[in-house]
């Protein structure tokens, strides 16, 4: 190195120092990125993971960037095409594209509404595991006219790759114990999509934690924390979980989505202001390892600065109704409406809860 | 340790690190808002595999790679590049005086922000956090020798565009 070096040297040291000076203050750090990972309910900034991973999503420009994990090393987190979104089922996650709607009918597709009332067909769908008819269809997928691309999330399956009339093919992937198969005829897009295919991560699943204590017994209660109005929520995440010992060993978040503005204020508030008390239960028609039911959703309520996470069970035959940790209240038609949306639907539930839709 | 555990300790280190954390981050992207969300999307993405991070020895090492990272990814780039301007009319080697010290940190300071981002990484590593070239190519995920190569030609840079500009002014 020169002297001039060891002057210019000299003298960025000095600069760097003196210009640090101006980096933003760390107060309120720790708590900003613990709000974030959503796992310290009542230490809350207004980290807004939704907003997050909403612009992992829009700031990608590219094809998919994903990163392998090598031990201590930092693994840069994947991104998404522009236009795609993640879904995240029992610990895996993967991006399809945002035009993709919900639902699968499957072997079943013959047994969907009549031609007259048939929905338009879509570009794509992913279908989660569920209870369906048992219809003996003609033949696996619909006719040719009649196909959408397909990518359904499963806990048993075969790998590999199975080729169908017109060109269209399916594709099995398994991942920590989770088969996602896709049937597209578009190769570039099958492999694209297949291709995120990636273990999920609180990020990935919109806010929703792949494990969470509440999925495990009936004696969870989320952190207390202060009141909160529904105007003040900003965003939702809507976690729907299997309880643990309802599927097989792995993380049990089965789906999951975000809300913000109106529709985060209408699910606010009907949580907030359903009345107090619980139920409706019907204690007399479960067994007894039924009676908290398979399934439930959390709820994460994120307002400027803080967060709240209410519990919702309405699966069961006892234990139904909502909880923040302070306040215990009944479900409502309303709540009920307002979590029925894909992909988080309830899955089931019991008649006294179902009557309340009606 | 159970997730309050590890959010615990997490928090305990951010009250003692976040500070340099932020300026190292402030450092490379040359702007606060961007420097304070890569650093907390690092910690973010740091926090479900913070036991390891911290098994595995020094936490500050992983943050600052993510940091860099972040700052260095394509997509991050892709989106906007600086156009600093440098006034560094008059500047010339003497830097004794105080007046001209504070003069030529200033200009070099804008020249850093038109370093390219891996060189401007390996410049802040140097000679803001002090680091040796091992850590430094850790942190960039590069050999020593392109370390050395980095803040070779960064120096280079620095010092023709200095003397460019000092050119510039004297000539009619």
């Amino acid at each position: 190195m020169t002297e001039q070096d060891d002057r210019i040297a000299e003298a960025l040291t000095g600069a760097l120092r003196r210009h640090a000076e101006g980096a933003p203050s760390s107060d309120g750090l720790a708590e900003r990125v613990l709000a974030r990972t959503s796992t310290r309910r009542t230490r809350r900034g207004f980290g807004a993971v939704a907003a997050v991973v909403l612009a992992v999503v829009v700031l990608s420009l590219g094809a998919v960037l994903l990163a392998q994990d090598r031990g201590g090393d930092p693994v840069a987190e994947p991104v998404l095409p522009q236009g795609w979104r993640w879904e995240s089922y029992r610990g895996v996650a993967i991006g399809v594209p945002t035009s993709w709607g919900y639902g699968v009918p499957g072997p079943s597709w013959c047994s969907r509404t009549p031609e007259a009332e048939r929905p338009p067909l879509r570009s794509g769908a992913v279908g989660r595991p569920a209870g369906m008819r048992a219809v003996g269809c003609p033949s696996q997928y619909p006719p040719l006219a009649e196909r959408e691309q397909w990518l359904t999330f499963e806990d048993s399956g075969e790998v590999g790759i199975r080729e169908f009339d017109g060109g269209w093919v399916e594709e099995t992937r398994e991942l920590d114990g989770v088969f996602v198969t896709l049937f597209s005829a578009n190769d570039a897009l099958r492999a694209q999509v297949l291709g995120t295919l990636r273990p999920t991560s609180e990020e990935l699943a919109l806010g929703c934690g792949p494990m969470h204590p509440a999925a495990e017994g009936r004696g969870y209660r989320p952190e207390p924390g202060g009141p909160l109005a529904p105007g003040e929520v900003r965003s939702v995440s809507v976690c729907r979980y299997a309880r643990s010992d309802a599927v097989p060993s792995g993380p049990p978040l089965l789906a999951a989505r975000v809300v913000s503005g109106d529709e985060a204020l209408r699910l606010a508030s009907a949580v907030l202001t359903a009345p107090e008390g619980a139920g409706p239960d019907d204690p007399e028609s479960c067994a007894p390892e039924y009676d908290y039911g398979p399934e439930l959703i959390l709820l994460h309520l994120r307002a400027d600065d803080r967060s709240q996470e209410v519990l919702v069970r309405y699966a069961g035959c006892e234990g139904n109704g909502t909880d923040d940790g302070t306040t215990r209240r009944a479900l409502t038609g309303d709540l009920m409406w307002a979590l029925d949306a894909p992909p988080t639907s309830p899955g089931q539930f019991q008649v006294v809860v179902a009557q309340l839709m009606r | 340790m159970d997730g309050h555990g590890v959010a615990a300790d997490l928090e305990a280190w951010i009250d003692v690190h976040g500070g340099a954390l932020l300026r190292f981050a402030y450092l490379l992207t040359a702007d606060r808002d961007r420097a304070a969300d890569a650093v907390q999307d690092a910690l973010v993405a740091a926090y479900p595999r913070w036991e390891r991070i911290v098994a595995h020895g020094d936490p500050g090492a992983y943050l600052r790679r993510s940091v860099v990272n972040a700052h260095t990814s394509r997509w991050r780039r892709s989106l906007r590049r600086e156009q600093p301007v440098a006034d560094v009319a008059g500047l010339a080697g003497q830097i004794d005086d105080p007046a001209d010290r504070i003069a030529i940190e200033d200009a070099l300071w804008l020249l850093c922000r038109s370093l390219p981002r891996k060189q401007r990484a390996a410049v802040v590593l140097r000679y803001y956090e002090g680091r040796s070239d091992a850590e430094i190519a850790a942190t960039l995920d590069c050999s020593v020798s392109t370390v050395r190569s980095q803040i070779h030609r960064a120096l280079a840079t620095l010092r023709t565009r200095l003397a460019d500009d000092e050119e510039e002014v004297s000539s009619p």
